[in-house]
């Protein structure tokens, strides 16, 4: 999820055995919601379909450990990244983490707001985990979506990844067992007045220990329609969805769950489903 | 009101469908002319210290409104903006016409596109029924908005309603039982990339006969807060969004209240008041 967490930081249980207090929520939040290998291949497919040439200089706004910029240049030796986020000690582990030899050189980290101008023009830029959902207002979502148009190469892609169905408008808990820990997502309230909505991330131990409110994100619910009208008033030649397809669940012929592949679903019509995942991508 | 309507084909003469009057099934299964006009009376009073004289009800069909509104006070005068002949017509004939004078001298059809913004200034202007929605683009319905407010005089409150929840972007059927026919409503088609909102009302009856559709709608689905935002564009200096209060069961009470924060639910519907 996003990482321009609020104040409130992690409320670890005063036993210092328990293995909340021993854990890196850091670790944690990569092992539980970044799949950074497959979302540089999407990226990186998307923008060769559309411009019939590799996307070389990459974008990560709201990076937190800048661990998919890190994943971008390692996936190719002529590729090179900047990571912006406004938290300081986030982008320090990051650095310390995920910046490793091979990469380093190529990572540059910026500690500011997203939308001030970085140093490079991007191919590619993305927001990912739905972390531009702090912006609020519209019209200040729409200044960040100029700033990060102005911050694209001719012919850049931005990437905006938006989740929604009849499950995130409304209160939620939903657990996912990983390795060693339980991740819990919680939507603590949405309100269908103004779409604000107040999530968590937690994580849970087998030792019953549990890291409450890791991440917290006080955000804004953006529809598609919305994000795509936007794109197109911040100055982008198009604004194209991608959208995960559904399989069905292995375990539960009733169930469909997302592959992790997106399909360019801008001529088509999507019905709504309890929950989906798609990308908004403005083509400059 | 409905702008539009289709009634079906190659009815026998004989079924209890040919002989049912679809504006007359409309007004039983959908509208509350009097208690709207009630709510609209009272919010309008609390807002501005005074009682609302002169109206217009935009999409106004048969007038109902209208004429609910003229009989509500003997110095009401209300103006039912409507693109559709026929609608207005029946509506003229069958319930305006039928008032008594002192209050049918009161309420004037206009046939016109409420872009028009004809009979201002107003102190109120309605638009029910979600008839708004037919305006889909953020500057069409932001244009609309601007005409309301252009026509609306100085202390004018425009009341729009508006339905959403978890049940609503999506295909589906509710069907709600009368005395002498079914309502049917149909989510016949939803596009999550555009908030495209395809939308019937069909009416069945107990001889097996059935008016589908009888309506059809083709809307945006609008939430709240774009809403707000375009009121807000288009010049409005307040705009209220009321909620439903629940009683204890969680079941709605028709009194509807100004909340700082709202709970979804899988339908609700509300209304909103932008004050010029």
């Amino acid at each position: 999820m996003g990482r321009q967490k609020n104040q409130k930081s992690r409320r670890v249980q005063a036993n210092p055995q328990t293995q909340a207090s021993r854990a890196d929520r850091y670790d944690l939040y990569e092992r539980s919601v970044q799949g950074c290998d497959a979302d540089v291949e999407f990226f990186s497919e998307t923008y060769e379909d559309i411009r019939g040439r590799a996307a070389m200089s990459f974008r990560e706004d709201f990076c937190g450990t800048a661990k998919l910029s890190a994943a971008w240049c390692r996936s190719d030796d002529g590729r090179t990244a900047v990571g912006v986020d406004l938290d300081g000690p986030t982008l320090e582990i990051g650095a310390t983490r995920n910046l490793t030899v091979d990469v380093a050189d190529r990572v540059t980290l910026f500690q500011q707001d997203v939308r001030e101008e970085a140093e490079i023009k991007a191919d590619v830029t993305c927001a990912m985990n739905f972390s531009y959902f702090v912006f609020k207002e519209r019209a200040t979502l729409l200044e960040y979506l100029k700033s990060a148009r102005e911050g694209l190469a001719e012919g850049g892609l931005l990437f905006l990844e938006v989740y929604g169905g009849q499950e995130a408008m409304e209160e939620l808990e939903e657990e996912r067992e990983l390795e060693g820990f339980t991740y819990v997502w919680e939507q603590e309230w949405f309100d269908p007045l103004t779409h604000e909505t107040l999530c968590h991330i937690h994580f849970r131990f087998p030792d019953g220990s549990e890291m409450k409110e890791a991440f917290t994100y006080s955000w804004r619910w953006w529809s598609v329609p919305e994000l795509r009208e936007l794109c197109m008033e911040a100055g982008f030649a198009d604004a194209r969805v991608y959208w995960e397809t559904m399989e069905e669940d292995p375990d539960d012929p009733d169930e469909l769950e997302g592959t992790g592949e997106y399909e360019d679903v801008t001529e088509t019509r999507q019905e709504n489903q309890e929950s989906w995942l798609a990308y908004v991508v403005g083509v400059k | 009101m409905v702008a539009s309507f289709q009634q079906s084909r190659g009815r026998s003469a004989l079924t209890q469908a040919s002989a049912a009057q679809i504006h007359d099934l409309y007004e039983r299964a959908v509208q509350d002319p009097s208690g709207e006009v009630r709510f609209v009376s009272n919010k309008f009073k609390s807002l501005r210290g005074r009682h609302a004289v002169t109206l217009r009800e935009d999409f106004g069909g048969t007038g109902i409104f209208s004429l609910a509104w003229a009989r509500s006070r003997r110095d009401r005068v209300a103006h039912s903006v409507d693109l559709d002949d026929e609608t207005q017509a029946w509506g003229a004939a069958h319930r305006v016409g039928k008032a008594p004078a002192q209050v049918r001298e009161r309420v004037r059809f206009e046939r016109a596109n409420v872009l028009d913004g004809v009979g201002g200034p107003v102190d109120v202007v309605v638009a029910f029924n979600f008839s708004y929605w037919i305006f889909k683009t953020r500057a069409e319905l932001r244009h609309y908005f601007e005409v309301v407010h252009s026509s609306l005089g100085p202390e004018g409150v425009l009341f729009l309603d508006a339905f959403g929840g978890l049940d609503v972007p999506q295909i589906d059927e509710n069907r709600v039982e009368h005395e002498d026919f079914t309502y049917v409503w149909r989510q016949r088609d939803y596009d999550v990339l555009s908030n495209d909102f395809e939308c019937a009302i069909s009416f069945e009856f107990d001889d097996g006969s059935e008016i589908d559709p009888a309506f059809t709608y083709s809307w945006r689905l609008w939430s709240l807060v774009e809403i707000r935002e375009l009121l807000e564009e288009a010049g409005f200096s307040k705009v209220n969004l009321f909620w439903e209060r629940n009683d204890a069961d969680g079941e709605g009470t028709g009194r509807f209240y100004l909340p700082k924060r709202a709970e979804n639910d899988h339908v609700w519907w509300t209304y909103i008041a932008a004050e010029r």
